[in-house]
């Protein structure tokens, strides 16, 4: 990948920023400084826009004035207006304008928390949809019982005095929201901009990192950004490239004893390919993009995953297990499975879903498991091996 | 001789399947015709079809000049009140609130009573004794007083005609007596004509002015009540065995 | 003498009316002002008092109000009373006293439709907006009463609709639990979220149509007086003095689901409001005449619920508890205790 293109960007950026002051800077001291100095939105050209290497789900244009315009796929568009400048004349009515840096955000979506932890743009959250214990974040939960954070109700039920009251800047929401259009449109007729925010539909696990760079931009830590992303982006450059032959079976057993695994276009699945392993379920769901989980009927099951080479067990939803008793407590099947009696069950550490700012490292993880490149061991930094 | 109700070749049934036919009655007005005959012989269905309950089968029934048939609820609601078997069960009604449904056709739009239907309230009240039950709970009176209640509710519609399904049914005879001496003064003095169904034979010979008698999916007789409560007639509506009649009704 | 005790009766007997009216006239004021007063933000009453008066618009204190707590209230208001009809006008027909709005199978029906929306809508990617999901869950509702009234066209017995009823309700139910198989996780929590009704996000056009469908129905309610009082002696005495029983028959469903229909459309299912109102004020005045139980069932229901929904709102704020739970909570002691007392006395 063009690394030089990617230092470039961030300086152009600033150049234009700093041109834009400019500008600013002579208009109001020939003596316009009443009117609004931004020009009409229409005659605004795009001077360039953000190099994203896998995120597919927003793309972002920079404006001669200074303004980034974020197009988020089906969610429609957000003008991101510079500190201290002036947004363009005449907008066309579906773009939401939110002024840099955007402060007093209602959070109602929780897998982009991290992202705002990585970039330690917590202070800008003042209301979240989660409550205090529910977040595995450290600093989300400190923040939290501190009183920095308020629990403001969750998306479907947001308490819409404290959200008006404390002048919320911007709710960040899932596109669970959609389900509820009723709150979606009183939280715009109340004034609050609202941004359904897609991370969760990358594809690419790492597309789902890329998006720190549009909460940077909204932020002001597009530089930090930047930097975070191209980090993990070196952890996946560095894997080999070979598939490493292995079939991995990545699932959790449901308390009403169905198996449950990822459809074979998401992102978790993505992520073992990435790590050079094969997934079992390769042709779960309808088509390619097939996004989220499915229950499996049980022969299925058996029949997919009964010879995969390793077990990755998902803790996320039904809770961790360490041994092989555990294991064999939810399912008395799996005694029968090859990775089983091998002994290659590994375990994902319960925060998996909230980390998304270390996917990089987390298909690591799982590529070293695949090429067994761990010397005696049993832990990694999101996996660890049952006993 | 004008006749103020009249039945024309009348069958009536359910379903169209009829269970008593050619039914031919006249009476005038003022006057008392009852029903007798056997349990199931369609008294009942005969009493639901002349007030538009049920509809008829075949046949005309005449209230007044026009038949029924011509007659909008409306109307029939001015002209006939009925007095049936089941007991209303109304919570929180007084029966004076009962007796007031009486004036239903003749209020206006809710049904708000005005002075001149309380006085006809208090009179159908008093005309079946009951006066002191006007503020009493409904579902506190007696059997007897019960029925008497159901009676001045009826009197209050100020009907030409008052249709009575077995009206002294379990009530004793202090009570059942009242009830027909009411109905033969509301015949005699207020010229309203009354036609129900009636087990008890003594009552029927008592205070009818005809007598119908019905078996067998047809009438068998239609007269007077000395005709009708003789030996044989009885004998023969009722399938009595020899000697019976007298037994019974030797005194009467 | 006699005419003294009876003029004692009758002044005795408005005297409960007059009683009964300003008892729920106060306790209404009472809750549209702490409605009004409480919230997550504090607004004094006195501020808030001429927020709604004087009109300040742009600050926090107006807009909370006029956007937030008074649509919500009046929200409560209307839906409440219209519950609370629709409750009366079933037990009085049905003559069965745990006979209640959504015994007829609306809910379910309703349930159904936003269900059908949510999976094959929403999870195809494509949004919709609130007014969509109102209509859908108003067709829905109708649908099933449409089904009940056929029903009720051909049959003579009423314990044959409470039959039909319960059965399309659970037709309903089951149809949706097959579409549910096809669901996302999420749209089954907001399936569930949606069952379990809620007042919150309701804004001034929501408010301006449901205002204009419970008033005009509740004013064909009224206008029924007359012949819900002659139906009290059953159908067949209704039918002597002129009531036209099949025409009765279908208004008194149609009105009854056209209620039942509006409240689930706006706030999903609100339970035990339209069972327990009604006995509720009829055991207060003593009384189930029409022209006097009318009125006070709307407006005992809007205060049943405005109470309801000040408890649902404020209890654990800022999360909220279902409006269903909290009217179920108050509703059903209520009813046992006066279905208790009845049996005693019978």
């Amino acid at each position: 990948m063009n690394t030089s293109c990617v230092l470039i960007r961030p300086q152009l950026n600033n150049m234009l920023k700093k041109l834009s002051l400019l500008l600013i800077l002579i208009v109001s001291l020939s003596g316009c400084v009443s009117e609004p100095t931004g020009k009409n939105f229409d005659d605004l050209e795009v001077v360039g826009s953000m190099d994203l290497k896998y995120a597919q789900q927003f793309s972002v244009e920079y404006l001669a004035d200074g303004c980034s315009l974020i197009s988020i796929n089906e969610s429609g568009r957000v003008l991101v207006v510079p500190v201290g400048q002036e947004p363009p004349l005449n907008i066309d009515e579906d773009i939401t304008v939110l002024r840099q840096p955007v402060e007093n955000i209602y959070l109602a979506a929780t897998s982009v928390m991290c992202l705002f932890d990585a970039l330690d743009a917590l202070g800008h959250i003042t209301m979240s949809g989660t409550k205090a214990e529910d977040w595995y974040i450290e600093n989300a939960r400190t923040a939290m019982e501190s009183g920095d954070i308020v629990y403001a109700g969750k998306y479907s039920a947001p308490d819409y005095e404290m959200l008006m009251a404390k002048d919320c800047g911007l709710a960040i929401e899932s596109t669970m929201i959609y389900h509820t259009p009723a709150v979606k449109e009183k939280l715009e007729s109340l004034g609050i901009p609202v941004m359904v925010e897609r991370s969760s539909y990358e594809q690419h696990p790492l597309g789902r990192t890329e998006w720190i760079k549009l909460y940077g931009l909204l932020t002001g830590n597009e530089d930090l950004a930047e930097g975070l992303f191209d980090a993990q982006a070196a952890y996946l450059d560095d894997i080999p490239a070979d598939n490493t032959g292995k079939t991995v079976a990545f699932f959790y057993i449901s308390s009403s004893g169905s198996a449950v695994a990822r459809k074979s276009g998401d992102y978790a699945v993505k992520m073992i390919e990435l790590a050079g392993g094969n997934y079992v379920f390769a042709d779960l769901g309808d088509s390619g993009s097939a996004t989220g989980s499915a229950n499996l009927e049980m022969e299925r099951f058996y029949a997919g995953a009964k010879d995969a080479d390793i077990i990755i067990y998902n803790s996320s939803i039904d809770g961790e297990v360490h041994t092989f008793d555990e294991l064999l407590a939810k399912s008395h099947l799996l005694a029968d499975f090859k990775a089983v009696r091998n002994g290659d069950v590994w375990c994902t550490s319960k925060n998996l879903f909230q980390e998304t700012t270390e996917f990089g490292l987390m298909i690591s993880d799982m590529n070293r498991i695949f090429t067994g490149d761990l010397g005696d061991l049993t832990q990694l930094n999101f996996y660890y091996k049952l006993r | 001789m004008e006749y103020f109700f009249q039945t024309e070749q009348l069958a009536v049934g359910y379903d169209g399947k009829p269970i008593v036919k050619n039914i031919e009655a006249s009476i005038q007005k003022g006057q008392i015709l009852s029903l007798i005959g056997p349990n199931g012989s369609g008294k009942s269905t005969i009493l639901k079809s002349i007030t538009k309950q049920l509809k008829t089968i075949g046949g005309v029934v005449r209230i007044g000049s026009n038949s029924i048939e011509d007659t909008s609820l409306r109307e029939l609601s001015r002209l006939a009140a009925v007095v049936l078997t089941e007991r209303p069960k109304p919570e929180l009604m007084t029966c004076g609130d009962v007796v007031a449904v009486g004036r239903y056709p003749y209020t206006g739009m809710l049904g708000i009573l005005s002075e001149k239907d309380r006085e006809k309230i208090s009179d159908a009240l008093r005309i079946v004794g009951a006066l002191e039950l006007k503020d009493r709970s409904f579902s506190e009176v007696s059997d007897g007083q019960l029925q008497r209640v159901m009676l001045a509710r009826a009197i209050c519609q100020e009907p030409e005609i008052i249709v009575l399904d077995e009206p002294t049914s379990f009530l004793d005879i202090r009570y059942a007596v009242e009830i027909l001496d009411i109905l033969r003064h509301m015949a005699l003095e207020r010229g309203v004509t009354v036609v129900m169904s009636l087990h008890e034979l003594g009552y029927a010979k008592r205070v009818s002015d005809l007598v119908m008698c019905v078996k067998d999916g047809h009438v068998l007789y239609l007269d007077t009540p000395e005709i009708i409560f003789t030996k044989d007639v009885i004998s023969r509506l009722y399938d009595l065995p020899a000697g019976i009649y007298e037994q019974l009704f030797g005194g009467l | 003498m006699r005419m003294k005790a009876k003029k004692a009766a009758n002044d005795s007997k408005r005297v409960r009316y007059a009683v009964a009216t300003l008892v729920l006239l106060l306790l209404f004021t009472a809750l549209v002002i702490l409605n009004i007063g409480i919230g997550s933000v504090n607004i004094s009453v006195r501020d808030a008092l001429s927020a709604i008066f004087k009109g300040n618009p742009g600050t926090i204190e107006h807009d909370i109000l006029w956007k937030v707590r008074l649509p919500r209230m009046a929200a409560g208001m209307i839906l409440g009373g219209a519950l609370a009809l629709s409750g009366f006008l079933l037990q009085t027909f049905f003559n069965n006293p745990i006979a209640g709005p959504f015994v007829l199978g609306i809910s379910s029906g309703a349930k159904l439709t936003v269900a059908l929306v949510m999976v094959f809508v929403l999870s195809r990617g494509s949004t919709v907006n609130s007014a969509t999901m109102i209509a859908s869950a108003f067709v829905g509702a109708l649908a099933s009463m449409g089904f009940v009234l056929l029903i009720a066209r051909r049959v003579r017995r009423v314990s044959v609709l409470i039959i039909s009823g319960v059965m399309i309700g659970y037709i309903c139910s089951a149809i949706t639990d097959f579409v549910i198989t096809f669901a996302s996780d999420e749209s089954i929590v907001n399936l569930h979220h949606w069952s379990q009704g809620s007042f919150s996000g309701t804004s001034w056009s929501d408010v301006r149509i449901m205002a204009a469908v419970v008033l005009i129905a509740s004013v064909f309610v009224f206008l029924l007086s007359k012949p819900i009082g002659a139906y009290q002696l059953g159908e067949s005495y209704a039918e002597s003095v002129g009531v036209n029983i099949k025409a009765f028959r279908i208004l008194l469903v149609l009105l009854s689901s056209i209620l039942c229909a509006c409240v689930t459309a706006f706030a999903g299912p609100v339970s035990f409001v339209g069972v327990a109102v009604p006995h509720l004020i009829k055991a207060f005045t003593k009384t189930a005449k029409p022209i006097i139980v009318i009125p006070l069932c709307f407006l005992g229901g809007a205060v049943f619920c405005l109470g309801c929904d000040l408890i649902a709102r404020t209890i654990y704020a800022p999360v909220e508890m279902s409006i269903s739970s909290v009217s179920s909570l108050f509703g059903a002691p209520v009813v046992i205790y006066i279905m208790a007392r009845k049996a005693g006395r019978d």
